[in-house]
């Protein structure tokens, strides 16, 4: 019942805020000039065609030149006195296909009333000033700056309150959090303001030198994107059948991959850095995918030469990473014996050690096929005893910080990604990550460390 | 004081003077030429640098602007001073000949720029001054890279013309002429000044720094195929040096084969992962050699296919077994297949030991017809003379 009212309600906002421009754009038609056809042709042309290619990020937010045109229509209809001119382009701004193809209509209401009605208030700013700002460069600038502001804050209001209806947050927060996406607009702003100005001197001919370079930046920026998740995807296939040849550490990479962000986000890594750690992460234990399936899934313990050809995958995965320049300087996070704290060496770079301490928490805090997991204390007291030791001390910090900050819980009672044994773990056993000492040591047998 | 420092300098120096230029003597344009020759100097280091392709300075859109700023004495002390102050301030490690024949090669094209741009306002003076100024302006970015282009091709001897995939020059032309435009306006009315050409490289930093993520982005990727390719050779699966033997042999049989740049750049992914899926199978060597060879083509094609950008090359792997007639691969991807598998099992054979490669060679001719296509066994032995690993005729 309190879905059909939101979904009701969502329906009235959409109708309410399209036929208030719809109304606007038609008092607009009685009382003033029309707009002239082939600015408003050749400007909302493109404003659609921008909206249609905008380029969506990684992140979930997208890129889109079409602010640009609506700036440029407010300065080329001012000359002409037509206040309809930008309010059309921008009730354009419905016709984005994604959401026609898939008959949203509420979305396409809901861009024709947001678009119409914030470019209407822009328009009316712009407006307000004399028209000697398109004379004086200085005020331009700063008017352009003043009604990307206005633009956004009504924008981001009719958005909002749409996405408070269908999130049930807060409109404070949902406006909150669509805030810092106002960057973009003003380089946008000063853009669309000077190529309105040219427009007025040159007419249509300008548009594509304009339009060819964002194009062609746009789609080289797809293609980035595009291999970017190619590789990615390519990363996790390996990762995928690496799990498939020893499922116990099924999620295994995923999860140090995550912990390893946790700790760089706690030492405020930059994007470029922070990328580097999650691909080793990710990356740290690719060589395992030269051991044998039936030593990787021994529940026993290794013989010498099992042992041996266990080992060997560090050696494989730090060449790995050795032979990719964005990743060679943190290849020694795929090397135990590198990575494993060394207090005088200064200069070596924190990421192995990061994800030395994600890989040892979250061997710790999974059930392996040699012994079951550990509880979150026993693991965070485990790393806090052997910090300035095995573990560097700013990673442990950042660690278990990062953790408890988000209320996480790990380990035993909380483990996700849980493997059907064939053969029941040991509740304790060797290779604990330092917990080796639960079971009795035998005479000129190694023990097998967590991986 | 390192590079950095005294670009950054220089860069003060130069916005001092413009002021006190300015200061001096504001009816003359000395501050905009003063800033629009540092403004080359620095774009100079912003180069459009598309896969595959010589690298493009942004200067040259600057030179556009340079053009209708200045008379052609200011234009010709402009860029001469500003591409000396370059040519010192290149990266150290850039050996002094490239310096002078890059400099060389920005004068001759700033040059080309000016004669085209000056001919043709001149040519066609009392014209539509909107048309005039975008077809000198047209003109003479295209006479920059054309001059450019030249000087490649004599430096290569590769007298080939490619037109397609000229997207950074195109951007590189249309924002130039943009800031030009919007310097001066057309007919004194709607320049800008500096603001213009400002703001109106927005556009080609944004292409510029889309190339520079796509180049980085595709350098990695390249990296991370190549590395992968090496992990059955460090697992001791295949021999040492195998996937970088058979690569470069089935580009070059591609070549030899007129294939496509797309069916070699996927050719290229197969030939390096193609034993890749070796290594999730647990003991192959106790499958018999056609078993084994179907299991680890089937357990790396499914490896590749499961990303997108790998899969054509996936279909290429998973055809490989297949005999060259009778298979149910498309033609394009049977060729493909037998470029590999040919390349694959040569090496094989000879493993790269040129003592070995005849023999090996014979081999493969003297397999069951069906087995290998004709045609490419032919392009691995026209490989392999010219590489002068076959000296004497084939003995049929």
């Amino acid at each position: 019942m309190a879905s059909r009212d939101s979904s009701k309600a969502i329906t009235r906002y959409c109708v309410v805020s399209a036929s208030a421009a719809l109304v606007l754009a038609a008092a607009l038609a009685f009382r003033g000039p029309l707009p002239a056809l082939i600015p408003l042709v050749t400007l909302g042309g493109l404003f659609v065609f921008a909206e249609n290619i905008s380029v969506e990020l990684p992140s979930g937010a997208s890129i889109s030149a079409s602010f640009v045109m609506i700036m440029a229509s407010v300065v080329v209809f001012r000359t002409s006195d037509s206040r309809l001119g930008p309010v059309a382009v921008g009730m354009l701004g419905g016709l984005y296909l994604p959401h026609l193809r898939a008959l949203e209509w509420r979305k396409v209401a809901m861009n024709v009333g947001g678009f119409g009605l914030a470019t209407f208030v822009t328009s009316s700013f712009y407006w307000a000033l004399p028209r000697s700002v398109l004379n004086d460069i200085p005020l331009l600038v700063a008017s352009s700056i003043g009604a990307a502001v206005v633009f956004f804050a009504t924008n981001v209001f009719f958005v909002g309150v749409y996405y408070s209806l269908v999130t049930h947050h807060r409109v404070r927060d949902v406006l909150r959090d669509l805030a810092p996406g106002h960057f973009q607009v003003y380089p946008f702003a000063l853009l669309g303001v000077f190529l309105g100005r040219l427009y007025l001197t040159i007419g249509p001919t300008i548009v594509p030198l304009f339009v060819v370079p964002i194009l062609i930046a746009r789609q080289t920026f797809a293609s980035y994107l595009e291999l970017k998740a190619s590789q990615e995807a390519m990363v996790r296939t390996l990762i995928k059948a690496l799990e498939a040849k020893d499922p116990y550490t099924s999620g295994h990479a995923e999860r140090v991959a995550v912990y390893a962000q946790y700790m760089g986000e706690e030492m405020s890594f930059g994007p470029r850095r922070m990328e580097r750690l999650r691909l080793a992460a990710l990356m740290h234990d690719i060589g395992k995918l030269v051991v044998p399936n039936h030593i990787l899934n021994k529940p026993g313990r290794l013989t010498e030469e099992e042992f041996a050809r266990v080992r060997q995958h560090e050696h494989v995965s730090v060449e790995v990473l050795r032979r990719i320049d964005f990743l060679a300087p943190v290849a020694p996070s795929a090397s135990g014996d590198f990575s494993h704290y060394q207090p005088d060496a200064k200069k070596t770079p924190i990421e192995p050690y990061i994800v030395h301490t994600a890989d040892a928490y979250d061997a710790m805090t999974s059930t392996r096929s040699y012994r079951k997991a550990l509880t979150q204390d026993v693991a965070f007291e485990e790393l806090r005893k052997n910090a300035g030791k095995q573990f560097h001390p700013e990673t442990v910090t950042a660690l278990t910080h990062a953790i408890e900050k988000r209320d996480e819980h790990h380990g035993a009672g909380y483990e996700r990604d849980v493997h059907d044994w064939v053969v029941a773990p040991p509740e304790a056993g060797v290779g604990s990550a330092g917990l080796g000492d639960f079971a009795p040591e035998e005479p000129k047998q190694r023990k097998r460390t967590a991986p | 004081m390192n590079r950095r420092n005294v670009i950054l300098t220089l860069a003060g120096v130069a916005v001092v003077a413009a002021i006190i230029a300015e200061i001096v003597d504001s009816s003359r344009p000395t501050a905009v030429l003063i800033l629009l020759g540092l403004g080359i100097a620095i774009t100079e280091g912003i180069e459009l640098r598309p896969s595959g392709r010589a690298r493009i300075p942004t200067s040259h859109a600057v030179v556009l602007v340079l053009l209708r700023a200045a008379t052609i004495t200011e234009f010709i002390v402009v860029v001469t001073a500003a591409q000396l102050v370059t040519m010192f301030l290149r990266q150290p490690s850039t050996p002094w000949v490239v310096r002078v024949r890059v400099f060389v090669q920005r004068i001759a094209s700033a040059m080309a720029a000016l004669v085209v741009y000056r001919t043709i306002t001149d040519v066609l003076a009392g014209r539509d001054p909107r048309w005039v100024a975008l077809l000198a302006l047209g003109a003479a970015a295209i006479a920059q890279l054309a001059v450019d282009e030249i000087s490649r091709t004599i430096r290569q001897r590769d007298f080939r013309l490619a037109l397609r995939e000229r997207g950074a020059e195109l951007a590189l032309i249309t924002s130039g002429m943009l800031m030009a435009i919007g310097y001066r306006g057309i007919d004194g009315k709607g320049g800008m000044g500096l603001w213009g050409p400002l703001l109106f490289s927005v556009p080609l930093l944004a292409a510029w720094y889309s190339f520079e993520q796509l180049r980085n982005t595709r350098l990695t990727y390249d990296q991370t195929i190549r590395a992968l390719s090496v992990v059955p050779e460090l697992g001791g699966c295949v021999n040492d040096g195998h996937a970088e033997r058979v690569t470069a042999l089935v580009m070059d049989m591609a070549d030899e084969l007129d294939l496509t740049r797309y069916e070699v750049e996927q050719l290229e992914m197969a030939a390096l992962l193609h034993h890749i899926g070796q290594v999730t199978l647990d003991d192959p060597e106790h499958l018999g050699r056609d078993l084994q060879l179907h299991e680890i083509a089937s357990a790396s094609a499914g490896l590749l296919r499961a990303t997108e950008y790998l899969a054509p090359a996936g279909d290429i792997v998973a055809a490989v077994p297949q005999p060259h007639r009778g298979g149910d691969a498309t033609p394009k991807t049977a060729l493909a297949s037998q470029i590999l598998r040919i390349a694959s099992d040569f090496d094989d054979l000879a493993r790269g030991d040129r003592r070995r490669m005849a023999n090996a060679v014979e081999t493969l001719y003297s397999g069951p017809g069906y087995l290998y296509d004709p045609r490419v066994l032919a392009a691995l032995e026209a490989v392999l003379r010219r590489r002068g690993a076959l000296l004497r005729a084939r003995v049929s």
